[in-house]
């Protein structure tokens, strides 16, 4: 049957329910990383946030390839997900350089 | 285009929409973690100490029900994909049940807080430094309005739930329940960094 979209069909069997449940042990693995990072005393507290930072970034990977389908999704869809983000990781950057040396 | 059936369907162009609208959603909570990592900057201690007056039990709590959530909502995509609509519909209703009790235990912690007079403006509060005063002004901002999107995305999740009970969503035809569950991800998202900021800044 022919399918309605070029780009890319659906009509396959959707993401199996082990590799699901897998990534979602995965991510519940990593929320007790986070937990037990947290307790973890860093020479600073902004070593301690970047950690944290890292594993939720991870966390949202995972969230996103898989539970959201990105995996799946066309190029530019991905493009202008990482250029949102990069947006945000540049403001914070340029506020940081504002604020900090003022 | 091809047109084989009476409206032609663009099911990526859907989704595209989607992900667009996700990605200003991104952006508007990519605001709130701006203001707060400078105000965290400048305020290391009291952030520090704030956090330390958050429960970590509701928090991780919350975090682990939603990443369930997140599974149960891609699980009933999977389902209607294989055209398994009670499995679905089941999977739809563990979501929305995650939902409500995501926001009982909202309520049950904000008003633990309140009850200890630490919210904006209250009067313990006010006498706090200056950084603990911005650290639960941003608290309760950021929170406040993820649990606004818990209840749109629950009522999202709702509706298609309904669709799939209706035979409104099939195999053929489920963008709705993606663009939904695109939703609740994005709920998902935004929390899993919340999380570590507000309840781990320790």
């Amino acid at each position: 049957m022919a399918t309605t979209s070029h780009s890319h069909s659906h009509k396959h069997e959707g993401s199996s329910y082990t590799l699901l449940a897998i990534v979602l042990l995965a991510l519940l693995m990593l929320t007790g990383l986070t937990v037990w990072v947290s307790g973890i005393e860093f020479s600073s507290w902004l070593i301690g946030t970047w950690v944290a930072v890292a594993v939720a970034a991870v966390k949202s990977v995972l969230v996103l390839w898989y539970f959201m389908h990105l995996k799946h999704e066309p190029p530019l869809v991905r493009l202008i997900l990482l250029a949102t983000i990069g947006i945000i990781i540049v403001s914070i950057g340029l506020t940081y350089i504002d604020v900090l040396y003022r | 285009m091809e047109q084989q059936h009476h409206m032609p369907m663009d099911a990526l162009g859907d989704r595209f929409g989607m992900w667009l609208f996700l990605l200003s959603e991104i952006l508007l909570f990519g605001v709130l973690f701006i203001i707060y990592s400078v105000y965290l900057a400048k305020n290391p201690a009291d952030f520090e100490a704030g956090s330390h007056m958050l429960d970590v039990v509701f928090g991780t709590v919350n975090t682990l029900i939603l990443l369930v959530s997140s599974f149960f909502v891609a699980a009933s995509i999977t389902a209607v994909q294989r055209g398994r609509r009670r499995t679905a519909m089941a999977y739809l209703v563990g979501t929305i049940a995650i939902a409500l009790v995501f926001l009982v235990n909202k309520y049950f912690e904000w008003g633990h807080k309140f009850h200890l007079d630490i919210y904006p403006g209250s009067e313990w509060l006010t006498s706090q430094p200056h950084g603990m005063n911005l650290f639960f002004g941003l608290y309760y901002v950021t929170t406040g309005l993820h649990g606004l999107h818990v209840i749109i995305g629950g009522t999202l999740i709702s509706i298609a739930l309904y669709l799939v009970y209706r035979g409104k969503i099939t195999s053929e035809r489920f963008t709705f329940l993606e663009n939904a569950g695109l939703y609740w991800h994005l709920v998902d998202l935004i929390w899993i960094f919340v999380f570590p900021l507000y309840y781990l800044a320790r």
